[in-house]
């Protein structure tokens, strides 16, 4: 409307030039018509002179403090001179008093200076911007693929569509307690097209940290009145902040800020907020897509890595199938996607319960199935695999997820351990009826061989080497006889499994074994002692009288030269365990290169003529078949100390305490 | 007291006579070296009114026929009244012998080799307690 006056105003003016008016009556005319025209007109030159001011101008430059009026003048003169260096025409945006006006500057060629018409920017024009702002927004929106893309839209909307000086987005920072500044756009002091991340806002500071508090979008007309303000860079007069809002949650901030007072008005605001609502829909969704995209990603991940082959079948097509799948089969990905591929050539035989399966599924079944199947390789190798499958469905239809585990070499190594499993026993047992057989028909000759020794007249005339010749037989047929009864006692353990508990007196026990080896308890002068806590225990007989047997024979046998030999047999029962200790102080055992094997079969620790290796290998089986166990501490030279561990059947009763 | 030795092992019997002999204990009147020929002798001296044995000292295992098979066939060749007193003589005795020898009522005992002087005493004292 302003234009069209002033379209007519000059018409005539030119008119009046035409009709031959003189020069002066010209400028009269001219200056009395730009008098009259409502917006402000001056003429500038390039020095910044004002040759002309019309009333309105006049007016507006007066109601400005001078400061102001400086600085609005340098910009006016800035303006002059680009419309003198541009060749005559220039068109800027201004904010004057609150009030934005749109300067067209005009310069006649070869003069030095301009005439400034401002014309204020009518509501229309803003409507129309904003509906223009609007637009390109959600254009621009619709290419942004990530947060980082939504932020620097709405900045450069800002500036480019809303004549803003700077504005930011702020968006959380990672530690979730203050917002990052993710884009900044065409800042003053930081030149244009800057992203800069260095600047947090922190809930409660500054203009924008109060909009992240209030969750309101706010104006600061003259932010030097406002206690808030916290000044970035070059100095602002009014600042605006809209927070960008998730419902009640805010998920960024857009501000802007403008060197002059007053540069922002509600219509800016109502602006704002609606770009601020625009792009929060599209951070959540661009936030869903991205989680649902880290999500798809680790499927992925976890099915390329997935220890089982992995397929998903619709309409008897492979839609997918994963690289374990493509080596169990031979095919590869692309051989079995293809849509002449028919999955019914990978099977070569299904159990009775896969078919079953398979006919359930054909029949309509929809329930997860899992079966064995053997399927032929590409390379007609046999693999044997368990399948488990489920039914699903999508917008497509049913489809099927299989994970089929290859349990070929899982079942060849059942195979191969079963028959070595049946191999073993085999080889147990013809070794347990060759012993028996050894022992059972050695024995013959060797009770022969003692009676034939028997007979033998040692007094009669001899020579001295034959005398010695048959002592050394005799020695060597009763160690022979001696192995064999250790043998025959060792195998009638293992054949006896019915071990039979009893209550057993452990002093009669030890005088038993003492009236057993009689003989050699005198000639070794041993003094046997006992602590016994517990007299009775409720233990298999037989065992714990080779208990005692073995290993007073042992304290005995091993004696040290040195000293008297002494033995100390304690009994006690602690819960469902006895534990019976022989200590002696004998010549002891090194440990350390014996220790692992002290309680194999014939381990024999010492060069003693007496010691065949059984004893102890007998006293740890028998302890160990009825859970029990033995530990040995024993000091070379010093002595042995054996600690055996009974563990007493259920409902053990033990009685007495007192000490033998 | 005469004795019938039934074993296949000739050594035994060997050291057996040797035994008897030098303690003059008991007294080696006849030798089998199985079950079968065992028999044999027992009927030939019930049908030729021969000298029957006071004891039978019994090996089990023998070719031919053994010594389980010797004590249930024994009993067809005797009245009741007079049957001869057995007693086992193994090298290896175990459980189920001495269990199963418990079923004859003529085994009066076992005893396990090499034999001995002692063992000769014992056999006498089996065979007829005092």
């Amino acid at each position: 409307m302003m234009n069209k006056n002033l379209r007519h105003e000059k018409q005539t003016f030119e008119a009046k030039i035409r009709e031959g008016a003189g020069e002066d009556g010209i400028r009269s005319l001219h200056e009395e018509i730009l008098n009259h025209l409502p917006d402000p007109v001056l003429r500038m030159e390039v020095s910044g002179r004002t040759a002309f001011k019309n009333r309105k101008a006049k007016e507006l430059l007066n109601s400005m403090s001078p400061e102001e009026r400086r600085l609005q003048l340098y910009r006016l003169s800035v303006i002059v001179r680009n419309a003198l260096r541009k060749g005559g025409q220039e068109q800027a945006d201004c904010d004057i008093n609150g009030a934005g006006y749109r300067i067209k500057a005009h310069a006649p060629a070869d003069k030095n200076y301009a005439d400034l018409y401002f014309t204020e920017i009518s509501e229309s024009l803003k409507i129309k911007n904003y509906f223009e702002v609007q637009s390109a927004f959600a254009t621009a929106l619709l290419e942004a693929e990530t947060i980082g893309d939504v932020a620097r839209s709405v900045v450069e909307q800002a500036v480019g569509k809303l004549g803003y000086e700077d504005c930011a987005v702020f968006l959380p920072a990672e530690d979730g307690n203050s917002f990052v500044e993710y884009a900044a756009h065409g800042g003053r002091s930081r030149g244009d097209k800057t992203v800069n991340e260095s600047r947090a806002v922190r809930p409660g500071a500054g203009i924008a940290g109060s909009a992240l508090r209030t969750k309101k979008g706010e104006i600061v007309n003259d932010t030097s009145k406002d206690p808030r303000y916290i000044r970035n860079g070059a100095l602002s007069r009014s600042e605006i902040a809209v927070p960008i809002l998730d419902g009640d949650r805010v998920i960024g901030i857009i501000d802007s800020e403008h060197r002059m007072k007053n540069f922002y008005s509600e219509d800016d605001l109502s602006i704002l907020t609606t770009i601020a609502s625009m792009a929060a829909t599209k951070i959540e969704r661009i936030r869903t897509t991205e989680l649902a995209e880290a999500g798809k990603e680790k499927t992925k991940t976890l099915i390329e890595n997935a220890f089982g082959g992995i397929y998903i079948l619709r309409d008897n097509r492979f839609e997918m199938v994963n690289a374990v799948f493509c080596s169990i089969t031979g095919y590869s990905e692309k051989e079995m996607l293809s849509p002449d591929f028919d999955p019914k050539i990978l099977i070569h035989s299904v159990e009775r319960e896969g078919v079953k399966a398979m006919r359930a599924r054909a029949a309509g079944d929809r329930l997860p199935k899992s079966y064995h199947l053997d399927l032929i390789s590409k390379h007609s190798e046999i693999r044997s695999v368990t399948i488990n499958t489920v039914i699903l469905e999508d917008e497509r239809g049913p489809y099927t997820i299989g994970i089929a585990l290859d349990i070929t070499e899982m079942l060849e190594s059942e195979r191969r351990l079963k028959s070595m499993n049946t191999e073993l026993s085999e080889r147990n047992e013809e070794l347990r009826q060759f012993a028996q057989l050894a022992s059972h028909n050695l024995r013959a000759p060797v009770s022969n061989m003692i009676g034939l020794l028997d007979l033998y007249d040692t007094k009669a005339e001899a020579p001295p080497l034959n005398k010695k010749v048959i002592k050394s037989i005799s020695k060597a047929v009763k160690n022979l006889s001696a192995t064999l009864e250790e043998m025959h006692s060792v195998l009638r353990m293992r054949a006896d499994r019915s071990h039979r508990f009893g209550m057993i007196n452990l002093p009669e026990i030890l005088e038993k074994t003492c009236t057993v080896l009689a003989d050699e308890i005198n000639s070794s002068g041993i003094d046997i002692t006992t602590d016994f806590r517990t007299e009775e225990i409720r233990y298999v007989r037989a065992h714990v009288e080779n208990f005692f047997f073995n290993l007073v024979s042992n304290a005995i046998k091993y004696r040290s030269p040195n000293r008297p030999a002494e033995l100390l047999i304690s009994a006690r029962t602690d819960g469902d365990e006895a534990e019976l200790i022989f200590a002696d102080n004998g010549i002891g055992i090194d440990l350390k290169r014996h220790g692992k094997d002290i309680f194999g079969m014939y381990k024999r620790f010492h060069n003693h003529p007496d010691s065949r290796g059984i004893g102890l290998y007998l006293v740890h089986a028998q302890l160990k078949s009825m859970g029990g166990s033995i530990r040995v501490e024993s000091k070379s030279g010093e002595g042995t100390t054996f600690f055996l561990r009974l563990k007493l059947s259920e409902g053990a009763e033990t009685t007495g305490s007192s000490k033998a | 007291m005469n004795v019938l030795l039934i074993d296949d092992d000739s050594t035994f019997r060997f050291i057996a006579k040797m035994i008897t002999e030098k303690s003059g204990i008991l007294q080696i009147i006849a030798e089998a070296d199985d079950g079968e020929s065992g028999l044999e002798y027992l009927r030939d001296c019930v049908s030729k009114k021969g000298i029957l044995p006071d004891v039978i000292l019994l090996d089990l295992n023998m070719p031919r026929m053994d010594g389980w098979e010797f004590l249930r066939q024994y009993p067809e060749i005797f009245r009741e009244n007079q049957r001869i007193p057995v007693v086992v003589v193994s090298s290896s005795i175990n459980r189920e012998d001495r269990e199963k020898s418990e079923t004859f009522p003529c085994v009066r005992g076992m005893i396990a080799k090499p034999l001995t002087e002692a063992d000769l005493h014992e056999i006498k004292a089996l065979a007829h307690p005092a």
